[in-house]
């Protein structure tokens, strides 16, 4: 019906792979779309070597946002919180199998993303990861 | 009929008045047909036949049908752009076109039939240059009437909507007594026409049903292809109605032909540009019942009018304490202007409930009613429920308890009737682009008291009648509200939807709409895991919300749109209505004159894919 549906869209929407919510994690945080009424909660927990050892979202969205989440998790194990700050919606669109976003969903693959930075820079506060490039 | 003998009377001549828009009679009632011919053809005739001479029939609305129906008879024809400013600018349009040497002139309604060439003569026998002479049965005057010269100035200096009436009060008047009541008869509902044999009576129950077919071709935007490759399916009409020919070319003609500001100007193009305003406001005024123009305030939209209300009424009326009842299915912009006003003043809102049958719960309200509310202000059709609020019997109720109404007709001012003497409404607003007019013009109807009382909203120009380096007076009604040049090309599309509307009549518009919403909720109803909100068919607007379960509503609209379909996906400015039902967003599909079944079938369809593309197991979250 329509291009933005790929079939690893709606695979990844309908039969996620890093949803459930870490009862351990170091990272816990909500993102929201009120105008959508979209919530996605993002948890992550850190390996001894800093690195993301776990990811998983919980909540609620469009295909796009919780297809979008499910990938990002998938992207963000093994990386450093720095690393993690560099992830944007290139990304997540490739892992989507997707050339680009109609406008009006853009925010929708975003949710999780932005979850994600902020609930890493309030965890590490650190100006070091302020640079990096959010989207 | 009397022959009469022209060479021995004044030289008088006749001005045949038929640039009406005939808004009640929902066609040219110039054209309707009186004994085999049109009304206007006949009053040109009669006057002719009488000896007035010349005769100068003036145009305005339908003017180019009007014309071809006087086809071939010996007659001047007069053009009167600014029409719909009222009856006083076709008067000045006939005066203006006349001979000097006319020494009188009989002013003539195209509309009434029954007058006779002798009734024309028997006026004529009694002209003078300063006489005015009209016919008069059993004690009551009637038309038409002769002027004679000395009078024409004065003719043309009239304005509104009362034509020459006025000089009848001022000066002497010459009557004639006239035995037949009929001669008064003018036309103007298709019952007028039927009582003298014009029309033939109509078969009974419901209203005929719109062309759709046909009016479709109104509206150019329909004929769009789009990326799909299919039609348009236009199925957001509560969020934006489309606009038909109509309006585009008013807005068109006034940009490319008239434009001036209003209210100032003292030349040709200000005077018509005023005219045209004030005549969309005398329009918009008679759409919605208001006693008065004075009533109608032009403002953006709805959402600007309820925010003068509660800027102005509100500030000046409501203190700490007081109570304001809202309902939960109301707009933001039913919300926040009065949370706004709340806040400041320490005043306290009640929501009346939502019954889990989409109809509000009126009990819970008179139990509000009964803490005397300041002001209660609710829609009369909610845009996301489609639920059509009992208005009249809830304003009643609140007057009983002493509170001020407003109610929010976005949603149906567009769709019906609505007519605020009726529902003895204080205030009303709508938006002039749900109903087939412009984005940028809105109204606010306050009834003449309230207005009257209210402190002005913005200041400046055109809001003032006098200002000095230490104060200003405010301007008469409306103009008290509103400040500053208008949106005057939009005020005049939204005149020309006005009329568009009226022509296909709103009893007709509101059948079309219902019967949509009915069929979308029984056709809708049979796609397993979709949820309609709001209440039966029978208190529905045009407008049908609904989930589906396992697919977000923005991922249904992105994915009708791709079928070329448009629908609202989201919380349509009702958040606090969407957590009551337990819901983040929802679906809206929404019809207007323009909308067919068979595009409720193409939604259905596509629907059905929807599922079937998102055909999900049970997940969790």
């Amino acid at each position: 019906m329509n291009d933005l549906y790929s079939d690893t869209l709606i695979t990844r929407y309908r039969s996620p792979r890093f949803r459930g919510v870490l009862d351990q994690h170091d990272v816990s945080i909500e993102g929201e779309n009120p105008l959508c009424g979209d919530r996605i909660r993002v948890y992550l927990r850190f390996g001894p070597d800093g690195r993301v050892a776990e990811a998983s979202f919980s909540g609620h969205g469009c295909a796009v946002a919780e297809a979008s989440a499910d990938v990002l998790m998938e992207s963000l194990l093994g990386r450093s919180p720095e690393a993690a700050l560099t992830l944007g919606q290139g990304d997540v669109l490739e892992a989507l199998g997707l050339d680009s976003l109609p406008a009006s969903r853009s925010k929708c693959a975003c949710l999780p993303i932005q979850a994600v930075h902020k609930g890493i820079l309030e965890a590490h506060g650190s100006p070091r990861c302020g640079e990096a490039g959010l989207l | 009929m009397a022959d009469s003998s022209p060479t021995s009377l004044p030289n008088i001549a006749g001005v045949v008045l038929a640039a009406g828009a005939s808004r009640r009679m929902g066609f040219p009632k110039m054209l309707a047909e009186f004994d085999g011919e049109p009304l206007v053809r006949r009053a040109a005739r009669t006057a002719l036949a009488a000896g007035l001479s010349p005769v100068v029939v003036v145009v305005g609305a339908y003017a180019q049908e009007v014309s071809a129906a006087i086809e071939g008879l010996p007659v001047q024809l007069a053009e009167n752009p600014a029409w719909a400013a009222g009856q006083s600018t076709s008067v000045r349009a006939g005066i203006t076109a006349l001979p000097p040497t006319a020494d009188g002139a009989l002013v003539l309604l195209g509309d009434q039939p029954l007058v006779s060439s002798a009734l024309i003569a028997g006026l004529v026998e009694f002209a003078a240059p300063d006489a005015i002479v009209a016919p008069q049965v059993a004690g009551r005057r009637g038309n038409p009437v002769l002027f004679g010269r000395s009078h024409f100035a004065e003719l043309m200096s009239l304005t509104g909507d009362f034509g020459a009436r006025r000089l009848l009060s001022e000066h002497p008047v010459i009557t004639v007594e006239w035995d037949s009541a009929d001669a008064f008869l003018d036309v103007d509902t298709p019952e007028d026409l039927r009582r003298i044999g014009a029309l033939p009576e109509p078969e009974a129950s419901a209203p005929e049903a719109l062309d759709v077919a046909s009016l479709r071709r109104d509206f150019p935007i329909l004929a769009r292809a789009m990326p799909s490759g299919g039609p348009l399916i236009y199925l957001d009409s509560a969020a934006t109605s489309q606009k038909p020919v109509a309006v585009l070319e008013a807005m068109r003609r006034f940009n490319e032909r008239g434009n001036a500001n209003i209210h100032r100007g003292i030349h040709t193009l200000a005077e018509e540009a005023t005219a045209l305003y004030e005549g969309a406001r005398e329009k918009v005024a008679a759409f919605i019942g208001a006693p008065s123009a004075r009533e109608v305030v032009f403002t953006r939209n709805a959402t600007e009018s309820i925010n003068l209300v509660a800027r102005t009424w509100g500030c000046a009326n409501v203190r700490r304490g007081d109570l304001i009842v809202l309902t939960e299915m109301e707009h933001h912009a039913n919300i926040v202007p009065w949370q706004m006003l709340a806040h400041e003043k320490g005043a306290r809102l009640a929501f009346v409930p939502v019954r889990d049958d989409g109809l509000l719960d009126l009990g819970a309200y008179r139990a509000l009613l009964a803490e005397k509310p300041r002001l209660v202000a609710f829609t009369h059709l909610s845009n996301v429920l489609g639920t059509v609020t009992p208005a009249a019997e809830m304003i009643a109720m609140a007057h009983d308890a002493g509170a001020t109404t407003l109610l929010d007709g976005s949603q149906s001012v567009p769709h019906m009737p609505v007519d605020v003497a009726a529902l003895g409404a204080d205030f009303l607003a709508f938006s002039g682009h749900k109903m087939l007019g412009p984005t940028g013009i809105g109204v606010l109807f306050g009834r003449e008291e309230l207005l009257e009382a209210m402190p002005p909203f913005l200041g400046g120009g055109d809001m003032i009648s006098a200002v000095t380096f230490d104060s200003f007076e405010v301007a008469e009604l409306p103009h008290k509200f509103e400040a500053g040049t208008p949106a005057i090309a939009e005020a005049i599309g939204l005149g020309a939807a006005v009329d568009y509307l009226s022509e296909l009549g709103m009893e007709r518009v509101a059948e079309h709409g219902r019967r949509l919403a009915e069929y979308a909720c029984e056709t809708l109803a049979a796609i397993e895991g979709l949820r309609i909100l709001g209440p039966s068919a029978k208190h529905r607007g045009p407008l049908v919300a609904f989930t589906l379960d396992g697919v977000h509503p923005h991922d249904v609209a992105q994915l009708l749109d791709s079928e070329g379909i448009a629908v609202r996906a989201g919380h349509h400015c009702a958040m606090p209505l969407h957590e009551r039902l337990g819901l983040g967003a929802s679906t809206r599909a929404s019809f207007h004159v323009y909308n067919q079944f068979s595009e409720v079938d193409a939604l259905v369809d596509a629907l059905a894919r929807v599922r079937r593309l998102f055909l999900l197991e049970s997940r969790s979250a």
